[in-house]
């Protein structure tokens, strides 16, 4: 009886059902649509972090540096004979400089990667190091030629210098998760090969296809890092948007060759690339890393979204803001138009529930038949809903171009992955000018180069029983909203309504 | 079956009251069939709600049971309480026939035995022997739009006697109908007034169909009078 008086009742206001129907499926359609362009856009940022991170990497732990003012800086094998701190080589001479420097991150012990390694709820944990590789080559001026400082004491070349374009060097992993985390491993591979775990300590390098192209590189040929020739095994290609690194070499040779502030990295490393055993534990981890090393900077992919730029950021506050809310109000809209109408239909059917009151039909039961009709229109609005929103996706995916992101350049923040380095700070010498102009070509570029991506709008199962739920919902609130009015009624009073 | 002691029904209306009951004393024997009539708004109609346990008097009492004296108080039951006496001993005939217009003639029959908790093969059996009753038997699959008024009244009795109710209070069963149909249709409530024992009260302006009871009452400023009383023991017909 329940089904058959459903059936026929909904069939008897058809127009009035459809149109309930339609105003969920419109809600919940969209609901769909703007739940599936989110997770597009997030995939695109994801696209995007990952070639900064690594496809598996979730946390990144960096040091900011403090610089001493006074550093040494030291020529080594220069041409006209090396010197240490303060010593002026000879007026005329040709000095060779040939460094490979921590310029932007602080070095983190090895020790503490090992650290982070073993804490709660962290899959894998690796290190590698960021640097610049520069070569510089002048001849010393006399003593009365010079500008502004000079070498020794508390001079230095002045700053706005020719200075070439320093080569990028990551150095990385070679086997287990050193070679799993990091930006290495998100590159794809054009040619030749990447790293062995016999290349622990060779000189071989792995280089980016952008750089080779520019250098004339080819696998077999040699790039030299901190007056070192390091053998090309492979080449690959990375995003563009991360301003990637120029040249991978095993992150045992980065720590004997680089130095930081003068120092020595043996041992040391300036990234630590942190894998959670699950998505739900990145925050956790995050924070259980702060703690465990203080004056780092943690950082995960949320944190890293907020800087993107380029129409994937538009896209995702489109997403997430004017999508969400219009999804909201349309849905709100649908529920009240959906309760009105109900309420509307119990209104016009007084008679008959006072008449099934005085057949001796409980409220349960007279609610329970109000409800479930709603509860019909709502299933039926949903199975349209998430047709719509299907079909909304597909709108999205089909129509909507590809979008462009790249990292926002930012001084003084985190650079997970080393793709970006810090800005400002030291100098040549003993604290004069010199630096800087290294970074700002780096995040020039990555700005001029932003990455396209393309934007699918993919429904997911929890969009799908999301909108279950919010069909089921609408029918509860427009049933719950007429039958609590079917309740109310009086027999007597429902009996004496004139229609 | 009844008996009614000092039933008042008040109704607010604007900023006044409506007093469409005051102080009605009645008793109603079992098997009896009780008329009553009287003018527009004068509370023959409220007085049938008391009865039916759809409205609850503003004082006094409505002793409901196979003997008066003894039986349920409608007026004090709990909701739920009067909606089982409806629905195990109280049918229902209205003047508009209130049938169902999305449900066929034998589904608004089945209606009346849902709460009965019968089951849907014994439903279907017993509401197909009370339309045959009615001499609808031909009729089971039709909508009300497709019955005539008098066809639909029909469809109203064997959904108002398919439970096999102690008593059927009919509001005004005739007032929508021809001559001819109406006389048709008291004829049935008759013959299954006295084949089934029934306790039939019937409030109606027709002074025709009121004569044919036992007794008729007039409703008059909310106050109750017996006008003529020619109580028999109903004659099985035939």
């Amino acid at each position: 009886m329940f089904l058959t008086y459903l059936r026929r009742e909904l069939r008897r206001r058809a127009r009035q059902a459809s149109i309930i129907a339609l105003g969920l499926a419109l809600g919940i359609g969209l609901v769909i649509t703007v739940t599936a362009l989110s997770s597009g856009v997030k995939n695109a940022q994801a696209e995007v972090l990952h070639s900064l991170y690594g496809q598996d990497t979730d946390i990144t732990v960096t040091k900011t540096p403090t610089f001493s003012g006074g550093g040494s800086f030291s020529f080594r094998g220069a041409g006209a004979g090396a010197s240490g701190t303060g010593t002026r080589p000879k007026a005329g001479s040709t000095v060779s400089i040939d460094n490979l420097t921590a310029t932007g991150l602080a070095a983190i012990s090895g020790s503490d990667v090992t650290a982070v390694s073993k804490m709660k709820n962290v899959a894998a944990a690796a290190g590698g190091l960021t640097l610049n590789d520069t070569k510089l080559s002048f001849t010393v001026p006399s003593s009365s030629s010079s500008g502004s400082g000079g070498f020794g004491g508390g001079g230095g070349f002045s700053g706005s210098g020719h200075f070439p374009t320093p080569i990028s060097v990551d150095g990385v992993g070679v086997s287990g998760a050193g070679a799993a985390l990091g930006p290495l491993s998100s590159a794809k591979l054009s040619s030749g090969r990447t790293f062995a775990s016999a290349d622990a300590n060779a000189d071989v390098a792995v280089v980016d296809s952008t750089y080779a192209k520019t250098s004339k590189l080819a696998v077999g040929s040699t790039v030299t890092l901190a007056k070192t020739s390091f053998k090309i095994v492979g080449i690959v290609s990375q995003s563009a948007a991360s301003s990637p690194p120029d040249v991978f070499i095993p992150l045992a040779r980065a720590q004997a060759l680089g130095t930081s502030d003068g120092k020595s990295l043996k041992g040391d490393v300036n990234t630590i690339y942190v894998a959670a055993n699950s998505a739900s534990n990145i925050t956790s981890v995050s924070k259980d890393i702060s703690a465990a090393l203080p004056g780092t900077t943690v950082t995960n992919s949320s944190d890293l979204a907020s800087e993107l730029t380029g129409s994937v950021s538009t896209a995702s506050s489109l997403a997430n803001n004017l999508g969400r809310w219009l999804a909201i109000a349309v849905l709100i809209a649908a529920f009240l138009l959906a309760s009105l109408l109900t309420a509307s239909a119990v209104s016009r059917r007084v008679r008959e529930f006072g008449t099934l009151k005085a057949l001796g039909w409980n409220s349960r039961r007279v609610v329970g038949q109000v409800v479930g009709e709603a509860i019909t229109i709502g299933i039926i609005g949903g199975i349209a809903g998430v047709g719509l929103g299907f079909l909304g996706a597909a709108l999205v995916g089909h129509f909507t171009s590809p979008l462009t992101a790249a990292i926002a350049p930012t001084t003084g923040t985190a650079t997970p992955g080393g793709a970006r380095t810090f800005t400002g700070g030291g100098g040549f010498g003993g604290g004069g000018g010199g630096g800087g102009g290294f970074d700002r070509i780096r995040n020039a570029s990555a700005a001029a180069h932003p990455v396209t991506v393309h934007l699918s709008a993919p429904v997911t199962a929890s969009a799908i029983a999301a909108a279950v739920v919010l069909a089921l919902l609408g029918g509860l609130i427009a049933g719950g909203f007429g039958g609590w009015r079917a309740a109310r009624l009086r027999p007597a009073a429902a009996l004496a309504r004139v229609e | 079956m009844y008996k009614l002691t000092g039933v008042t029904k008040d109704y607010p209306k604007g900023r006044g009251v409506v007093h469409a009951l005051q102080g009605v004393d009645l008793t109603i024997d079992d098997g009896e069939w009780l008329a009553i009539q009287g003018p527009t708004g004068h509370g023959k109609s409220t007085l049938l709600q008391m009865l039916g346990g759809l409205d609850r008097p503003t004082a006094g009492s409505v002793l409901f049971g196979d003997d008066g004296d003894d039986g349920e108080d409608l007026a004090q039951l709990r909701e739920s309480q009067v909606t089982r006496v409806r629905a195990e001993a109280i049918g229902f005939i209205f003047q508009t026939f209130n049938l169902i217009p999305t449900l066929s003639a034998l589904e608004n029959v089945e209606a009346a035995l849902v709460p009965l908790h019968v089951s849907t093969a014994e439903r279907r059996r017993r509401a197909e022997a009370a339309l045959a009753d009615v001499a609808l038997a031909d009729r089971l699959r039709h909508l009300p739009s497709e019955l005539s008024g008098g066809q639909q009244q029909r469809v109203a009795i064997a959904r108002a006697l398919v439970k096999e109710p102690k008593v059927l209070l009919a509001d005004e069963p005739t007032g929508n109908l021809d001559e001819g149909t109406r006389d048709d249709i008291i004829g049935l409530l008759e013959m299954l007034w006295r084949d089934r024992g029934l306790t039939m009260v019937l409030v109606t302006h027709d002074s025709t169909v009121a004569r044919r009871a036992q007794r008729i009452g007039i409703m008059q400023n909310g106050k109750l009078a017996i006008k003529q009383d020619t109580r028999r023991q109903p004659t099985p017909t035939a």
